[in-house]
């Protein structure tokens, strides 16, 4: 089953490590954007947004729309890359953003005081529904991106780079920051962070929580829209079925760091990515799942605070 | 003056000791209510003439959707043993007018409603919100596929009689189901949930990969059909009349199990988990014995399932059948073993009847509405039900009682 004796047979090298632990941190940067999503909607509404993940393939098909339009209007090497990427990028939030609002209007809000299992009934119908639309519309055929960043690599050592992944290490930490500061820093922030620990003291306190709620889901539709259009261009396709394993593996992650936390959240992600990665070593890439769910798992049951939270004994 | 006359007419007819209600409450019902259930004593009748002349007349698909409508009218005005009587007949009548592809329908059918009834037991009695029951599932068809095939089709060549393997399945998977209760006891609600999702998605990946067992991604296939008396049972309506007798079975036995000592000790810990501890409840047995029970029916789904299949592949477990068996348990109505079986004709029967049913209006050209576009509006559906009726289409009477005190609670502390 495992190939523990993979490592034995090869030894391994201190590079191999250091190429695992790249990749599994920039697999990890996608799962904290993401789980930033499911940790904010959490923290203000204690509800698993199954549809989560559907915003990160909307966000992707809409980077692959977008491109491909970019594309067949321009020539790519000509017109500056950097802003077609922007635009995509932006796209891929605003779309992600309008839906995340319609489904909060239409799905969410109505169930907000029914009881829990409801909403995510709800949740995951509008998850089918978003992924069977986009089969739909797709035909059933994956997308294939067009090329915006050179296939070769940066090659140091034995260590091999895309520069595409460069791109997405340093976007998902500048994405993570953006987030950490608006929800420290803006009025905006400061109500969301209110409505998550209190919501009829801060409805007291004159917070408008409908509005606020909104805010969240918008905020964390606008990073997993962005995550999407970068994933796409990092793995170069879009399916209407990409959106499941992210979302599992960032709810994950969410669940790691203590749901409701936003560091935790990020450190959650990076957590997860890494750990993922070096377990590839040890039993196979075809066990990296079953690894990612035997830790929700196991910390679920034994810390379901969270990795790196402190225990509240009402949330478990 | 019509409503009075008929409302003293039903009380001449006192019908109040069959329906268990006093004659006061009959006075008190609305008019409509009672049309709808005297009515049914004609209606009944002539929709059993129409299910029998139906298929000749609307074709047996539209028939189906008729009486699912019908028949959710009839069960919704707590004519109860008339709409079960409905449904009995035709759900044992129907098959016969049916050409292959629909009998495998109402196979489908009769199997999520057993497996509907299953994880009833789970969510809606226990009130234990378990999204990985293509787990149990997934091992009762292995099982038997493993246990009946030959080694040069991926099984042990062993052939072992479908009739030892299905209670085999049954203990290994109520097994299963304790050794997935045991660490989750302590976890409620949406947790739960996401740690039993991880559950089923560990069972088939672990299916996939271990190929020296499973055979991996090629699956089981050469599965024999059970025998019966001497009988070879091949055909689809033969396996259907097996999955139908398991639901019957099962959902006796589980109404019989909620109206017991066991299932009172269900709704305790559904209301409230440390009430019903400190009441002296042993919420840890009864739990386990939820999971325990709603595995060992799952489990005995997934050995007729893999009969009827004659092959099993890793990807036919994936969630989407958690998802669904959870869907239609909860649009029918959870805790309410009709509210299952109409979830599951509705979910599973009518997106099949819509398969080649096209829209053409205006520059809206969709054909094949049901057949390519029948999980959009599955998804749809389950949003509209949430939202137009959180407590299900078929409710029991006292889950609905329930969502009504939570409202009523939650609008008072805005919880």
């Amino acid at each position: 089953m495992a190939s523990w004796h993979y490592l034995r047979q090869e030894g391994a090298c201190v590079q191999e490590w250091i190429q695992l632990l790249i990749d599994g941190v920039t697999i990890g940067g996608v799962y904290a954007v993401i789980a930033l999503g499911y940790t904010l909607v959490y923290g203000v509404l204690r509800m698993i947004n199954f549809a989560h993940g559907e915003l990160f393939m909307m966000g992707a098909f809409t980077g692959y729309f977008t491109l491909t339009a970019f594309e067949n209007h321009s020539n790519f090497n000509d017109s500056l890359p950097v802003l077609t990427i922007a635009v995509a990028i932006v796209m891929g939030m605003v779309v992600a953003v309008t839906l995340a609002l319609l489904m909060e209007r239409i799905a969410y809000r109505p169930l907000r005081n029914a009881p829990r299992l409801a909403p995510l009934i709800s949740a995951i119908g509008v998850s089918i529904l978003l992924r069977n639309i986009m089969l739909r519309v797709t035909n059933a055929q994956g997308k294939v991106y067009p090329q915006v960043f050179p296939r070769t690599a940066l090659e140091i050592g034995e260590i091999r780079l895309l520069y595409v992944q460069i791109f997405l290490l340093v976007l998902s930490v500048f994405f993570l920051a953006l987030l950490y500061l608006f929800i420290q820093r803006t009025k905006a922030g400061v109500a969301i962070r209110a409505v998550a620990e209190d919501r009829n003291t801060a409805s007291l306190m004159g917070i408008d929580v409908d509005r606020t709620i909104m805010t969240t889901f918008a905020a964390g539709a606008a990073l997993a829209g962005a995550a999407g259009v970068v994933y796409g261009m990092f793995v170069t396709t879009a399916t209407s079925d990409m959106g499941f394993i992210p979302g599992i593996k960032a709810f994950t992650a969410a669940v790691l760091g203590g749901i409701g936390s936003v560091p935790g959240a990020m450190a959650g992600g990076y957590f997860l990515g890494i750990t993922e990665a070096l377990s590839t070593k040890f039993f196979g890439a075809q066990y990296k799942d079953v690894v990612a769910f035997m830790l929700l798992v196991g910390v679920l049951i034994f810390r379901p605070w969270g990795l790196f939270g402190k225990r509240d004994d009402k949330r478990a | 003056m019509a409503a009075d006359a008929l409302r003293t007419l039903a009380t001449k007819l006192s019908p109040a000791r069959y329906w268990q209600r006093s004659a006061e409450a009959l006075q008190r019902t609305p008019p409509g209510a009672l049309v709808v259930r005297y009515g049914q004593f004609v209606v009944l009748p002539l929709l059993a003439i129409a299910g029998g002349l139906g298929p000749s007349y609307f074709g047996i698909r539209w028939t189906f959707a008729i009486l699912v409508v019908v028949m959710y009218v009839l069960l919704r005005s707590r004519s109860g043993l008339f709409g079960l009587a409905l449904l009995a007949s035709m759900l044992v009548y129907l098959p016969h007018q049916m050409d292959v592809f629909e009998r495998g329908i109402m196979f489908d059918i009769a199997l999520y409603a057993m497996l509907g009834i299953g994880l009833n037991v789970v969510v809606g009695f226990a009130g234990l919100l378990d999204l990985g029951y293509v787990a149990f599932f997934a091992s009762g068809a292995y099982l038997y596929a493993l246990l009946s095939a030959p080694e040069s089709a991926g099984g042990f060549d062993v052939g072992t009689s479908f009739w030892l393997v299905l209670p085999m399945a049954m203990v290994l998977t109520a097994l299963m189901g304790i050794a997935l209760g045991v660490p989750v006891l302590r976890l409620r609600g949406d947790y739960l949930a996401i740690v039993t999702l991880g559950f089923g998605e560990i069972i088939r990946i672990m299916i996939r990969n271990e190929d020296g067992v499973t055979n991996g991604t090629f699956g089981v296939f050469s599965i024999p059909k059970p025998h019966f008396v001497g009988r070879e049972l091949s055909g689809p309506v033969e396996l259907y009349f097996v999955v139908l007798s398991g639901c019957f079975i099962a959902a006796f036995a589980s109404e019989r199990i909620r109206d017991s000592r066991v299932g009172r000790a269900w709704e305790a810990i559904r209301e409230d988990e440390d009430v019903a501890a400190g009441m002296g409840v042993d919420t840890t047995v009864y739990k386990l014995l939820a999971f325990a029970i709603g595995a060992a029916i799952g489990g005995a789904g997934g050995v007729v399932y893999a009969a009827k299949q004659t092959a099993v592949f890793p990807q036919d477990f994936n969630l989407d059948v958690s998802i669904n068996v959870l869907a239609l348990v909860i649009i029918g109505g959870m805790g309410n073993v009709r509210g299952v079986v109409l979830g599951a004709m509705l979910l599973i029967g009518l997106p099949e009847v819509l398969r080649d049913v096209s829209v053409d209006v205006g520059f809206v050209h969709l054909t094949n509405l049901g057949a390519d576009y029948r999980l959009v509006i599955f998804g749809a559906a389950l949003v509209a039900v949430m939202v137009l009726r959180p407590e299900g289409l078929l409710p029991s009477t006292r889950r609905a009682a329930e969502f009504e005190q939570a409202e009523l609670l939650e609008a008072e502390t805005g919880v």
